[in-house]
C-alpha cells in the first residue's frame, strides 16, 4: 500500500472525530472506536503537510486522553492505559518475552470464535468463545496472523504491545476484492476478461422476475419485458444484444456452478424466481476470454448467480417483510360509445356508405338513461382495477463456526392480478401468484483441507389464473366496442354478443372459470473441495454433483355461462331477452403436467500460487450434463439432452501488473453427428494495470486504478433454433393424408419434414473485446468495453433452393448464416461521503449493441432494398409514407397504390414508389432501419444517505427501438380479426372493434391536416392501404422509466443493539412509477402488441431487521 | 459415447420402401397435394363474377381489386405442386424395392399408375394457373444449380401431361370393383383430365392469343403456340367423347338411390352430398366440408363468408327453361309472389318475384333473402336464424339490414344479399357445427358433357351431338331441351356457344369452372364480368323486415379491377429470384 498514506491536515479546535475522518478519507483507512470514548476527546490543533500517516496520528493524539493503534488498515482508538506518553520511544534494549492477549472481532463488533491465530515463527492458538486469545512468550518482533474463514486475514507485528484489538473484515472487499468467473473466482484486479458484477444492493426490489430487476443495473444487459402477467413476465433477456438470427439468443445461466438456463421458460423461470435476498453475487461474463471455457454454450454470454453462504459467527437473523400495492403501468384509452358511433358514421360516410347510427341512437347513448339498450361500456376500466395487494418476505439465518457454516432462508412472494373480479361464482377468478422458496446452504470442514458443501433449494410456485388467457382477455377488450352490449342486465343476466364471434370481455374474466398451476422446483448441489497442499502448494481439487427436478401441473376449470342479449323493450318497458348462449352447468375439468430433471457432474483441479511477484493459476475441468424432458411429445425430444466438456485455464500475472490468461473449452453436444460433436474453443486475453507501474506514482493520488485489457477468442452456440434437434438426421414424419371409399376411410401419409445434412455443427462466435478500467480519487470507478462479435456457421434453414426442386415444404439445415454484433458497454460509479452524515452514490451504465445480418442464404432479391442481409435482426419492414394525399389531383399524379381493396381517396397514406414502376405494391416495401429490439439500454441512479435517512432513485431506459403501431402486433383471436383496437373498426364476423381514443386525431375533409395520428377514417383491416406496415406507423419506442425510487430510515441505535436488534430499517419503495416516452398509446416496452398485460407498477412499504 | 444418443424410432428413407404400409403412406402424402382448398379457393370463390367473399382483406378480394403483384404470393401453389412432383419421382424410383410379400406386383403397378396420374394432375394445375411450367423429369438435388431450368413451351407441357395420363390410363381400371378405392383415379379420370386439358388448349387463351407472342424464354424459345389451330377443338371434342364412350358415367338423379320418382331439385342438390355416385370422375375425400358449410352458411350459425352475386342469380333460367332476359320467360323483377311454387322446394308466397318460378338448380344452389336456412334441422335451429318477429319455425334467412344475418347485427357480413348453397347438406346443423361427410368433386360427368358440346360446337356446329349432350344436363336439371325453347340456336355456332356457356355457369357454379372458363375464353376481362351486382344490403329497412322492398334493388357491389396480365398468375417473385432462368408471365 504505497500510496495515499501521506496526510495533510490543518485544523484549529476541531473535534477529534472530524480530524480522524479527514485522515480516514485521505488514507483510505477505516476507523474503529466507541462513541463514548470520543466524548472524552479534546479539541485538536494540527497543521501538517504531506506527512506519513503514523506521523499525523502521533500529532493528533498528543494531549489526548486517548491513544490509537493501526491494525491492518484500521485505525483503532482506545483509552490510554497509563499516563505514559504514547509518543515515547521504546527502550532500546531487548525486552523479555511477554504474554500477549488479543481480541478478534468482526466489523460489527462481534467476537469471532475459533479464529486461527498463528505465529510466523511457528505455533499458534485459536480464539475462545469471546474471541479472545492468549499467546505466551512473545517477542516484539513476532508476527502474528489471524485468519478466519470468509474474512480477510490480518497480520500484525507485536512490537511492545501486550493487548491486540483486531478487527477482521469480511473478504471480497477492497483491493483484494474477488469476482466470480467461470468455474471459480479471481481477484478483481487480475481479471483480463470482460466480467461485470452486479451490486446486490441494487437488486433489493420487489420484482418477481430476477432478470427484470437486472435491466439497467449492470453494463452488458439488453432486455425487454413484453408482458407483465405475473408468473409470465420474464423479459427477453440478452447479454450484449442479439448475436444470432436463428436459434437461441439467451445467455447461459449458471447458478452456484451449475447450468440452469434451459429449463427456465417452461417452469415459470426457475432462476428468475430466486429471491434476491438469497443471492450473494451476480456476474456477467461477456467476452470470449470469460466464456470460452463454456465452449459451445458460451456464445450468448454467461450469467453466474451465486447464492449466499454462511459466515461463521453467532447466528445472524435477517428478516425482510414488505407489503404494497401493484397495478399496471399503463392501460390504453379506448373510444367512448358516443365518439365511437360518430366516428364509425364518419368512416361509413367516407366509404360512400350510409351512416350506421342515427342521431337519435347517439343521443340516447349519450344520455345514459337506458344503459341496457344503449350501453356505453369502458371495457378496460371494467376489467382492470387500479391496485391489487402484494406481499413479500424473507427470513434468513446464517452463522456457524470454523467447522460448519450455514445459510438457511425462507421467502414468500404473493402478488394479485389486476382483474376487477369478485367471488360471485364460488371461486375467485383473479390471478394470484405465490412463491415459496426455502434454501439451505451448508459448508462443513471435514478436515483442515476438506470442505463439503450442500446447497438445497426447494421452491414452489403456486398460482391461479382466470379461465381465459390474459392475451385473449386483452384482445377482447380491444376488440369489443363500447356499445355492443352492457356488461350484464338486471337480475344477473350476463350480456353477450348476439351473433357469431365476439365476446363480453369482462365475462371472459369473471365467469369463465379458473386454472391453477403449481410448479415445484428442487435444485441441489453437493460438492467436495479438497486442498492438495501436501501434493504441492496451491493445488486443489473439487468434485460437484447436482440434480434438479422441475415440475409443472395445471388444473383447468373452464366453463361458459348463459349469455343474454336484449335488443328491445316490450310494451311494459321490460327488456326483451334473447338467450344467445347456453352455458355449462358445471365448470369443466382438464389438466396438464410436465416435468424435467437435470443431472450434472463436475470434477476439477485448480492451482493457484505465487512465487514472489509471479502468480500462476490453472484450472482443468471435466463436466457432463444430462437433461431429460419427462413430458416430451415424441421420442426426438424425450432423448436426454447431453453435454460433455473439458475446460482449462492458465493465468499468469506479474505483480498484479502484467496479466495473461489462456482459456479453452472442448465441449460436445448430442445434437450433432458423431465426429462433429466436439469443438475446441480457445481464447486469450491480456491485461496491464498501468496504475501499478512506478512511473505512475505521481498520478497515484488522482488515479488509483488504470487498467487496460484485451481478449480474443472463439465460443459457440449449439442451440439450433425452433427447439429442434438432430438437424443431421432426415425426419420422415406424418404428412398429408388421403381418403378413399364410401365412408370414407382416412389414411395417414408420411413426408420428409427434415432433410438431414451431414457435418452440421454449432455456431461459432469470434469475439474481440477491449476494456478499460479507471478509478479516480478512490471515489469514481469507470469501466468501458468495446466488443465485436462475428458469428459464423449459424445454423439456418436453407432459403435459396428453388421451389422447383420440390423441397419447399421441408426443412434443410446448414451452417451458413453469418452475423456481426458490435457495441460498447460501460459503467461509472461515484461514491463519496460528505461530513459524517452524508453519503452519496451515483451510478450509471449502458449497453449498446448493433447487429447486422451478413448472410442468411436468401436469394438475391430483385429489389435490392428487400435483401435481408445487411440489416438488423428484428428490423421492421414496410412502406415509406410520404404523408397523406392532399386531394384528388395529388392522387392522380402519384403512382397508383395497390395495397388494400379500398379506393384511394384524399386523406389516405401516400407511399413512395421505390422501384419506380409507377405502382405502389409489394415491390415497394423496404427495411426501415428500426428494430423491435433496442440497441441501447441504460440505467442510472443515485443513493443519498443523510444521517439515518436514505433516498435512492433509479432510472432505466432503452433507445433506438421501434414500435409498429398499426396493430400489426395484435393477432386475431378466435378466428377474428387482427389489429383490433388500432385499426379502426376492424373485425369480421363480429362487432367492429373498438379503437384507441387518439383516433380522434385524424384527417377529415373539414380539417385536412397532416399532423394527425390517423389518416382518413374508414372501416379497415390490417391489409387496408392505410394500415400496412409503414413509416407512418413506425414510432420511436424509446422510453425511460423511473424504475425504482425508495426512501428508508435506519433505526440502528445503541439501545436497539442492546436489545439484540442489530439493525432496523424502514423503507417505502416504488417500481415503474413513471415512464417517459414519446409513445403514449400503451406501455412502450410491450412493443408492437399493445394488447398485452402491461408491466407492473408497484408501491411497497417494508422493514428489514437484523438480529 | 455419452453423447451417442439419437432417436431410435426414426424412419429412414430406405425404410419407407421396406413395408407396404410405409410405401402406401408415402403415396397418400402425395395425394394430399391435390387438395389445396376447402372449396374457398380463388377459382371457386371470389375471382369470377359468380361469387365474392365478404372480407375485403382476403387475398381473392385483393386480386379482384388489382392489388397484387409477383411479390404478393396469393394462392401460391407452385411450391407445393413441385413438392408433389418431386415425391412422385421418389415414389416411382423406389416402389419396386418393396418386397413382393409386402406388396404384390399388381398393386405396385396400380400405385405407379396412380402416382403418374398425380404427377400429371399437378402439372395440369400448374399449367392452368401459371401457364408453361418447368418440366422436371427426375429428383433434383439440393445442391443443383437451379438457374439452369427454364420453362417448357405450352405444347410441350400439354404433350407431357397427355403422356402421363396415357401411361396412367394403361394400367388404371375403368371402374374400381371395390368401393374402398373410390377416390383413386381411374382410366376415365385420366381421359377426363385429357379432355379438360384439350379444351383448355383449344380455347383462345392458348390458341392464337397474340398477347402471348412475346412470352419467350431467355434463349428466344417461344412459350406459347405461334398459330391458331382449329384442329385443337376437334382434339378437345374427341377427348371428351372418349370419356363418354367409356359408358361408365351417368348424371346422378335422386332415383339412383332408390329415392322414388325423379326430382330435379334433389338430383342437382344431392349429387354433391352422396358419398359416391356415378357422376363423379375425380373427387377429393378428405377436405373440410365443415369449413365450407360454415363459410357458406348465413349468420349467426355460419360465417356468411361465401356470397353469390346477382350476376350468377341472373344466369339461372326460369323453370320453363327460358332465360330471364327472354320476354317469354315470365320473369318478374319486382313485387312479392302472391302464391308459392308448385314444388315444396320452390319459392314460397311472399318471396320476392325475382326468386319465383326459377329453375330447380336456383333453389339448390342459391341462398336468397327469405329462403329458409338449410343446415338447420329443427324448429329451434331454424328460429335461431330469425328475429323475434319472424320466429315461426321456418328459419327464413334475413339478409336485410336489421335482419339476423344482415349488415347491422352481423357487422361486415353478407355483402351481396346471397349466400352459396351448393354442397350444403340439410342434415347438417351448422349452428352447432354438426356436418356430415361428402366428397369434394373435382371433375364430374356433367362437365365432360358440356366440354364435348362446347368443343364440338366450335368446329362442327351442325353436329346433333351438341344438342343431345347439352340436353342431358338440362334434363337432369328439370328443364326442357334447348331445341324446344331456343330452336334458333341449334346449328348456330355463336348462339349455341352462349347457351352452352350459360349452362356451364349454372350447372358448374361455385366449382371453379366459371373462373377458368372465362379465363380460357378470354372473357374474364369484359366489363360485364367485372361489374358485380348484389342486393341493397346496406339500406336500413326501418324495421320492415321481409316486407322492405328497398332491399331488392340491384346494387352495384364492385367494379373490379382488370388487367389482361391477370389471365395468368404471376410466377412468384421469390421463385424468379431462385431460378434466374425463369421468364415472368406477360405484364407482371
Amino acid at each position: 500500500k504505497g500510496h495515499a498514506q501521506r496526510i495533510s491536515l490543518s485544523e484549529k479546535n476541531a473535534s477529534l472525530e472530524k480530524v480522524l475522518n479527514q485522515i480516514k478519507k485521505q488514507s483510505g483507512y477505516q476507523l474503529w472506536y466507541e462513541d463514548r470514548l470520543l466524548q472524552k476527546a479534546r479539541p485538536v490543533n494540527i497543521s501538517v503537510k504531506d506527512v506519513l500517516l503514523e506521523e499525523a496520528l502521533k500529532q493528533v493524539f498528543i494531549d489526548q486522553p486517548l491513544t490509537y493503534e493501526v491494525v491492518g488498515n484500521t485505525i483503532a482508538v482506545k483509552e490510554k492505559v497509563n499516563a505514559a506518553p504514547a509518543t515515547g520511544k521504546a527502550p532500546e534494549n531487548i525486552l523479555p518475552p511477554v504474554d500477549v492477549t488479543g481480541r478478534v472481532l468482526n466489523e460489527q463488533g462481534e467476537p469471532l470464535v475459533q479464529a486461527t491465530v498463528s505465529l510466523r515463527r511457528g505455533g499458534g492458538t485459536q480464539t475462545d468463545i469471546n474471541g479472545v486469545f492468549l499467546l505466551k512468550d512473545i517477542l516484539p518482533e513476532d508476527v502474528i496472523t489471524i485468519s478466519y474463514t470468509g474474512y480477510e486475514p490480518v497480520t500484525v507485528t507485536v512490537g511492545n504491545k501486550t493487548f491486540l484489538a483486531l478487527v477482521l473484515k469480511v473478504a471480497e472487499k477492497g483491493l483484494d476484492e474477488t469476482v466470480v468467473i467461470a468455474y471459480g473466482k479471481q481477484k478483481k484486479i487480475s481479471v483480463t476478461g470482460s466480467v461485470t458484477s452486479v451490486n446486490m444492493q441494487d437488486m433489493r426490489t420487489p420484482v418477481r422476475s430476477l432478470t427484470n430487476a437486472l435491466a439497467g443495473k449492470v453494463a452488458g444487459i439488453i432486455s425487454m419485458q413484453t408482458g407483465g402477467e405475473p408468473g409470465y413476465d420474464n423479459p427477453a433477456f440478452t447479454i450484449r444484444g442479439i448475436g444470432t438470427f436463428t436459434g437461441s439468443n439467451s445467455p447461459l445461466i449458471i447458478i452456484d456452478g451449475v447450468q440452469r438456463d434451459d429449463v427456465n421458460s417452461s417452469f415459470g423461470g426457475a432462476y428468475n424466481n430466486i429471491d434476491p435476498e438469497d443471492i450473494a453475487s451476480i456476474s456477467l461474463l461477456k467476452d470470449a476470454s470469460a466464456t470460452a471455457v463454456y465452449g459451445a454454450r458460451g456464445a450468448n454470454g454467461v450469467l453466474i448467480i451465486t447464492t449466499r453462504k454462511g459466515v461463521a459467527g453467532k447466528p445472524k437473523i435477517s428478516a425482510k417483510i414488505e407489503t404494497g400495492i401493484t397495478g399496471l403501468t399503463k392501460t390504453p384509452d379506448m373510444l367512448d360509445g358516443v365518439t365511437y358511433m360518430k366516428l364509425l358514421n364518419e368512416a361509413k360516410t367516407n366509404m360512400g356508405e350510409l351512416p350506421v347510427y342515427s342521431n337519435e341512437v347517439i343521443q340516447k347513448t349519450a344520455s345514459g338513461l337506458d344503459p341496457y339498450l344503449y350501453p356505453n361500456v369502458n371495457w378496460i376500466k371494467t376489467i382492470y382495477k387500479d391496485w391489487a395487494p402484494l406481499y413479500n418476505g424473507n427470513v434468513n439465518v446464517s452463522g456457524g463456526g470454523e467447522a460448519m457454516r450455514y445459510y438457511v432462508s425462507a421467502s414468500f412472494y404473493d402478488q394479485n392480478g389486476s382483474y376487477k373480479v369478485s367471488k360471485t361464482n364460488g371461486y375467485d377468478p383473479n390471478l394470484n401468484f405465490k412463491r415459496y422458496d426455502f434454501r439451505s446452504n451448508v459448508d462443513v470442514n471435514i478436515s483442515k483441507t476438506t470442505l463439503l458443501s450442500l446447497n438445497l433449494d426447494a421452491m414452489l410456485v403456486n398460482s391461479r389464473y382466470p379461465g381465459t388467457s390474459a392475451g385473449r382477455i386483452w384482445y377482447a377488450a380491444y376488440a369489443t366496442n363500447p356499445i355492443s352490449f352492457p356488461v350484464a342486465y338486471p337480475g344477473g343476466k350476463w350480456a353477450g354478443p348476439r351473433n357469431n364471434g365476439g365476446s363480453n370481455p369482462f365475462n371472459l374474466v369473471q365467469n369463465a372459470g379458473y386454472s391453477t398451476e403449481f410448479k415445484p422446483t428442487i435444485q441441489s448441489i453437493i460438492s467436495l473441495d479438497q486442498k492438495l497442499h501436501r501434493v504441492t502448494k496451491g493445488l486443489g481439487a473439487m468434485a460437484r454433483f447436482s440434480f434438479d427436478s422441475y415440475g409443472s401441473f395445471d388444473n383447468i376449470r373452464a366453463g361458459t355461462n348463459d349469455l343474454w342479449y336484449a335488443g328491445s323493450r316490450d310494451g311494459h318497458g321490460n327488456l326483451v331477452y334473447e338467450q344467445v348462449r347456453t352455458g355449462n352447468q358445471f365448470l369443466g375439468y382438464s389438466s396438464g403436467s410436465s416435468g424435467q430433471r437435470v443431472m450434472y457432474l463436475e470434477g476439477n483441479l485448480t492451482y493457484d500460487r505465487s512465487f514472489g511477484a509471479h502468480s500462476v493459476g490453472g484450472l482443468l475441468l471435466y463436466n457432463m450434463r444430462n437433461r431429460v424432458n419427462g413430458s416430451a411429445d415424441n421420442v426426438k425430444f424425450a432423448i436426454p439432452y447431453r453435454n460433455q466438456s473439458v475446460a482449462s485455464r492458465l493465468t499468469y500475472s506479474y505483480n498484479d501488473k502484467y496479466l495473461v490468461e489462456l482459456n479453452a473449452g472442448y465441449t460436445g453436444s448430442e445434437n450433432f453427428k458423431k465426429g462433429e460433436r466436439f469443438g475446441f474453443f480457445p481464447a486469450v486475453s491480456v491485461g496491464w494495470v498501468i496504475s501499478r507501474e512506478a512511473f505512475f506514482d505521481p498520478l497515484a493520488g488522482a488515479v488509483n486504478l488504470l487498467k487496460v485489457r484485451a481478449s480474443h477468442g472463439v465460443t459457440g452456440n449449439d442451440q439450433i433454433g425452433a427447439g429442434d434437434r438432430f438437424g443431421y438426421l432426415t425426419y420422415i414424419s406424418s404428412g398429408n393424408g388421403a381418403a378413399f371409399g364410401l365412408g370414407p376411410a382416412y389414411y395417414s401419409g408420411i413426408t420428409e419434414s427434415v432433410f438431414g445434412v451431414e457435418n452440421l455443427r454449432w455456431e461459432k462466435s469470434t469475439k474481440d473485446n477491449l476494456g478499460l478500467e479507471l478509478g479516480l480519487f478512490n471515489k469514481v470507478n469507470i469501466v468501458a468495453d468495446v466488443f465485436h462479435d462475428r458469428r459464423r456457421d449459424i445454423l439456418i434453414q436453407r432459403q435459396s433452393i428453388s421451389s422447383i426442386g420440390g423441397y419447399s415444404l421441408s426443412s434443410i439445415y446448414a451452417n451458413m448464416g453469418e452475423m456481426n454484433n458490435k457495441g460498447i458497454d460501460g459503467s461509472i460509479e461515484y461514491n463519496d461521503k460528505f461530513g459524517r452524515n452524508t453519503r452519496l452514490r451515483l451510478f450509471g451504465n449502458f449497453t449498446y449493441a448493433k447487429n447486422k445480418i451478413i448472410f442468411a442464404d436468401q436469394p438475391k432479391r430483385t429489389n435490392t432494398y428487400q435483401q435481408w442481409e445487411g440489416h438488423r435482426y428484428g428490423e421492421f419492414t414496410g412502406y415509406s409514407s410520404q404523408g397523406l394525399f392532399v386531394d384528388q389531383p395529388d392522387i392522380d399524379k402519384s403512382p397508383e397504390q395497390k395495397l388494400g381493396s379500398v379506393l384511394i381517396q384524399p386523406g389516405d397514406i401516400k407511399y413512395r414508389d421505390l422501384n419506380g414502376d409507377g405502382v405502389v405494391d409489394a415491390n415497394d416495401w423496404s427495411y426501415l432501419d428500426k428494430s423491435s429490439f433496442p440497441s441501447l439500454l441504460y440505467g442510472l441512479g443515485f443513493t443519498l444517505g443523510i444521517k439515518q435517512f436514505d433516498i435512492s432513485v433509479f432510472l432505466q431506459g432503452v433507445s433506438d427501438v421501434g414500435i409498429m403501431a398499426n396493430g400489426s402486433g395484435i393477432s386475431g383471436a378466435d378466428g377474428a380479426a387482427g389489429g383490433v383496437g388500432v385499426v379502426p373498426f376492424a373485425g369480421i364476423g363480429q362487432y367492429p372493434g373498438n379503437v384507441l381514443s387518439n383516433v380522434t386525431s385524424r384527417w377529415t375533409k373539414d380539417n385536412p391536416v397532416q399532423n394527425v395520428d390517423y389518416p382518413r377514417l374508414s372501416v379497415s383491416n390490417q391489409s387496408s392501404n392505410n394500415y400496412q406496415n409503414s413509416t407512418w406507423w413506425l414510432k420511436d419506442g424509446s422510453f425511460c422509466r423511473l424504475k425504482q425510487a425508495s426512501v428508508g430510515y435506519d433505526l440502528g441505535t445503541a439501545s436497539l443493539r442492546r436489545a439484540g436488534i442489530a439493525g432496523l430499517y424502514f423503507y417505502a419503495a416504488a417500481q415503474n412509477l413513471f415512464t417517459f416516452s414519446k409513445f403514449k398509446l400503451w406501455d412502450p416496452e410491450l412493443g408492437s402488441s399493445g394488447a398485452a398485460y402491461p408491466p407492473a407498477r408497484t408501491i411497497t412499504v417494508g422493514v428489514r431487521a437484523q438480529f | 459415447y455419452y453423447l451417442d444418443k439419437k432417436p431410435d424410432n426414426l424412419l429412414t428413407e430406405d425404410m419407407i420402401w421396406q413395408t407396404r404400409a410405409n410405401a402406401e403412406s408415402y403415396l397418400h402424402n402425395i395425394y394430399g397435394y391435390m387438395h389445396t382448398t376447402d372449396g374457398g379457393d380463388y377459382a371457386s370463390m371470389g375471382a369470377s363474377d359468380e361469387s365474392s367473399v365478404c372480407i375485403s382483406g382476403v387475398n381473392v378480394r385483393q386480386m379482384v381489386a388489382g392489388n397484387w403483384s409477383a411479390a404478393s404470393g396469393y394462392f401460391y401453389n407452385w411450391g407445393a405442386f413441385y413438392v408433389g412432383i418431386r415425391q412422385s419421382f421418389v415414389f416411382e424410383t423406389n416402389i419396386n424395392k418393396v418386397p413382393v410379400v409386402e406388396l404384390s406386383d399388381e398393386l405396385k403397378a396400380q400405385y405407379k399408375a396412380e402416382n403418374l396420374f398425380l404427377r400429371g394432375w399437378f402439372y395440369w394445375q400448374l399449367l392452368k394457373q401459371y401457364g408453361p411450367f418447368v418440366k422436371i423429369t427426375g429428383v433434383l438435388n439440393q445442391g443443383e444449380d437451379y438457374n439452369q431450368y427454364p420453362r417448357a413451351p405450352f405444347d410441350t407441357c400439354v404433350a407431357y401431361i397427355n403422356e402421363l395420363m396415357n401411361n396412367a390410363a394403361q394400367t388404371l381400371p375403368v371402374f374400381w370393383n371395390s368401393s374402398a378405392n373410390y377416390g383413386r383415379p381411374t382410366k376415365g379420370t385420366c381421359l377426363a383430365v385429357k379432355a379438360q386439358l384439350a379444351l383448355f388448349a383449344a380455347s383462345p387463351l392458348w390458341n392464337g392469343n397474340t398477347r402471348f407472342n412475346a412470352l419467350k424464354n431467355q434463349d428466344g424459345t417461344p412459350l406459347a403456340p405461334a398459330q391458331y389451330d382449329a384442329a385443337k377443338w376437334k382434339t378437345a371434342a374427341d377427348a371428351a367423347k372418349a370419356v363418354i364412350d367409356l359408358n361408365t358415367y351417368k348424371l346422378y338423379t335422386n332415383a339412383d338411390d332408390g329415392g322414388g320418382s325423379f326430382d330435379p331439385y334433389l338430383s342437382c342438390r344431392d349429387v354433391f352430398l352422396r358419398s359416391w355416385n356415378n357422376e363423379i370422375i375425380l373427387s377429393v375425400n378428405n377436405w373440410s366440408y365443415w369449413g365450407w358449410t360454415k363459410c357458406a352458411s348465413p349468420g349467426p350459425g355460419g360465417y356468411n363468408l361465401y356470397n353469390a352475386t346477382q350476376n350468377v342469380v341472373d344466369a339461372f333460367s326460369m323453370n320453363n327453361g327460358r332465360t330471364i332476359d327472354d320476354p317469354a320467360s315470365g320473369y318478374v323483377e319486382t313485387g312479392f309472389a302472391s302464391t308459392g311454387g308448385a314444388n315444396s322446394w320452390g319459392h314460397k308466397q311472399g318471396d320476392w318475384n325475382m326468386y319465383a318460378n326459377r329453375e330447380p338448380r336456383f333453389y339448390a344452389y342459391i341462398q336468397y333473402n327469405g329462403r329458409p336456412v338449410l343446415p338447420a334441422p329443427t324448429v329451434d335451429d331454424k328460429n335461431y336464424y330469425s328475429s323475434d318477429a319472424n320466429k315461426n319455425g321456418t328459419g327464413r334467412v334475413e339478409f336485410y339490414y336489421n335482419g339476423k344475418s344482415g349488415q347491422k347485427s352481423a357487422g361486415t357480413n353478407n355483402i351481396t344479399g346471397y349466400d352459396v348453397l351448393k354442397r350444403v347438406n340439410p342434415s347438417d346443423n351448422i349452428r352447432n357445427d354438426v356436418t356430415t361427410y361428402r366428397p369434394y368433386i373435382f371433375i364430374r360427368y356433367a362437365e365432360i358433357l358440356l366440354n364435348y358440346a362446347e368443343a364440338l360446337n366450335e368446329y362442327d356446329p351442325a353436329n346433333t351431338d351438341i344438342v343431345k349432350h347439352l340436353n342431358l344436363v338440362r334434363e337432369r336439371a328439370g328443364l326442357p331441351g334447348i331445341e324446344t325453347v331456343y330452336p334458333a340456336a341449334v346449328g348456330n355456332k355463336d348462339e349455341m356457344r352462349k347457351h352452352i356457356l350459360r349452362e356451364r355457369a349454372v350447372e358448374l357454379c361455385f366449382e371453379g369452372d366459371r373462373y377458368y372458363t372465362l379465363v380460357r375464353r378470354l372473357l374474364l376481362g369484359r366489363t360485364e364480368h367485372q361489374t358485380i351486382y348484389g342486393m341493397n344490403v346496406n339500406a336500413d329497412d326501418g324495421g320492415l323486415g321481409f316486407s322492405f322492398t328497398g332491399f331488392y334493388q340491384r346494387t352495384l357491389f364492385q367494379k373490379r379491377y382488370w388487367d389482361d396480365r391477370m389471365y395468368l398468375f404471376p410466377i412468384a417473385q421469390s421463385d424468379m429470384e431462385r431460378d434466374r432462368a425463369l421468364v415472368q408471365n406477360p405484364g407482371w
